[in-house]
């Protein structure tokens, strides 16, 4: 175990909280496109045929390249989704992304 | 144009403008977290925290962050390490709001506003510190790839445990996650922070990181300074710099805090590097140092800081110098 439980016990309780500010099925949804993204793994699920997550995968890559949501992709996502939840999505991608540097780089399970 | 304004005028920074998340009050941010940042914004010179009226409105998330952000923060890896990576990341996302605040707190790291500007050219910058290169090489790795490469990593474990590499990897991850969502939000430095208040002495508009105030050294050359000279040539840690006016050709004495470590002295500087006699002595390269009685040329001179200069400063030594620039030369018998 290379993380310290300082660090473990604080992180697993911010990753339960990002959890129940989003749907699991969004959640779930943003987080396998964020690790597609970043282990470019291809990205095995059919197009969605909800225009909600065709934008909330745009947003998710919008989010693994540029580091933010164009304000273009923002206004388009308001109406399916509130301001919290977005701010969550931004936090939960980033989240997603720290663990992938911990696991490329460490032997952290 | 000062260093901050110079970084705030790089094509780099990308936010929403308009913001796209207006910051919280009373109402949404709950009255605890209200209540903390008003009475915490003041200290920092502004009228309120984006960071906490933005992410606040997350009640469950905001607090659930707090603590594992702390963490982060005060890893194992130090607050030099830890601001030098913070640095970096935000640059590398083009995050204006983290990068700004940065740039300041990391005095209290003892990064002088030089090293930043190095952060800024990337790990091939002369001047940095080899741990500091292989950190800066580690950052920009992880920002293109999410991962280090096992010859960067090789270098790292150099100077770093296990534990502290998995810390970097952190370090690195949670301030891009915060730079992601406040560069989302459209967050922007609150006017005034750190160019008012109590923390506003952490940059200076003349980029001299200088701890005194600028009346001091008037009043030193006058007075403090006719005494110091009968004492300073023969008791360490005080020593006399003998310097050449860069225009007036005239020699001066200026009596300074040294100590030698091997060939090289190093000079604390807690009036910042634009004193006359450190310009003098930049400007020729040379001069010379009267320390334990004896007068000594020095070459070689350039200014750095405690976390850059790190080998040459005996460790007890290392909190005292960390807040000012350093001069270092070398000395020739």
């Amino acid at each position: 175990m290379t993380v310290p439980r300082r660090i473990l016990r604080p992180w697993h309780k911010f990753d339960a909280s990002l959890r129940r500010a989003l749907p699991t099925a969004t959640l779930d949804l943003a987080l396998r496109r964020t690790t597609a993204n970043l282990t470019s793994t291809p990205w095995q699920d059919p197009p969605p045929n909800d225009p909600a997550e065709a934008l909330l995968l745009e947003a998710v890559d919008a989010l693994c390249t540029t580091r933010m949501i164009p304000p273009l992709l923002w206004t388009a996502l308001l109406p399916h989704y509130t301001p919290t939840q977005l701010t969550a999505l931004c936090l939960a991608v980033g989240d997603r992304a720290t663990t992938t540097m911990l696991t490329t780089t460490t032997n952290f399970p | 144009m000062d260093a901050v304004a110079r970084f705030a005028a790089s094509p780099r920074w990308e936010h929403a403008d308009p913001p796209t998340i207006s910051p919280g009050g009373l109402r949404a941010l709950g009255l605890r977290t209200w209540l903390a940042i008003r009475l915490l914004a003041p200290l920092f010179g502004s009228d309120g925290i984006r960071l906490a009226d933005l992410t606040g409105r997350n009640k469950a998330v905001f607090h659930a962050y707090l603590p594992f952000g702390r963490a982060v923060i005060t890893s194992g890896l130090g607050r030099a390490v830890t601001e030098l990576v913070t640095l970096r990341t935000a640059w590398n996302c083009g995050a204006w709001y983290e990068f700004s605040h940065h740039v300041h707190l990391s005095r209290l790291g003892g990064l002088s506003i030089d090293t930043v500007e190095r952060v800024t050219e990337g790990p091939s910058a002369p001047g940095l510190h080899p741990h500091q290169r292989a950190l800066l090489q580690a950052v920009d790795e992880l920002h293109a790839t999410r991962s280090v490469t096992p010859a960067t990593l090789t270098e790292l474990r150099a100077f770093l445990s296990e534990t502290n590499v998995a810390e970097l990897c952190l370090l690195v991850g949670h301030y891009e996650m915060l730079a992601m969502f406040l560069k989302t939000a459209g967050a922007v430095p609150e006017p005034g922070a750190f160019t008012r208040g109590p923390l506003s002495w952490l940059r200076r508009p003349d980029d001299s990181d200088r701890l005194a105030p600028t009346s001091l050294p008037g009043l030193n050359r006058k007075v403090f300074n006719r005494l110091q000279i009968l004492y300073a040539p023969f008791v360490p840690p005080f020593a006399v710099v003998v310097h050449r006016g860069r225009k007036s050709g005239r020699t001066y004495r200026t009596p300074v805090l040294a100590f030698r470590t091997g060939p090289q002295v190093v000079i604390a500087l807690p009036y910042g590097d634009k004193s006359d006699w450190v310009r003098n002595l930049l400007h020729t390269d040379r001069g010379g140092i009267e320390r334990l009685g004896r007068l000594h040329r020095i070459t070689k001179i350039h200014i750095t800081d405690t976390p850059t200069a790190a080998d040459l400063i005996p460790k007890p030594l290392r909190p005292l110098l960390r807040l000012t620039k350093l001069l270092v030369a070398e000395v020739k018998p």
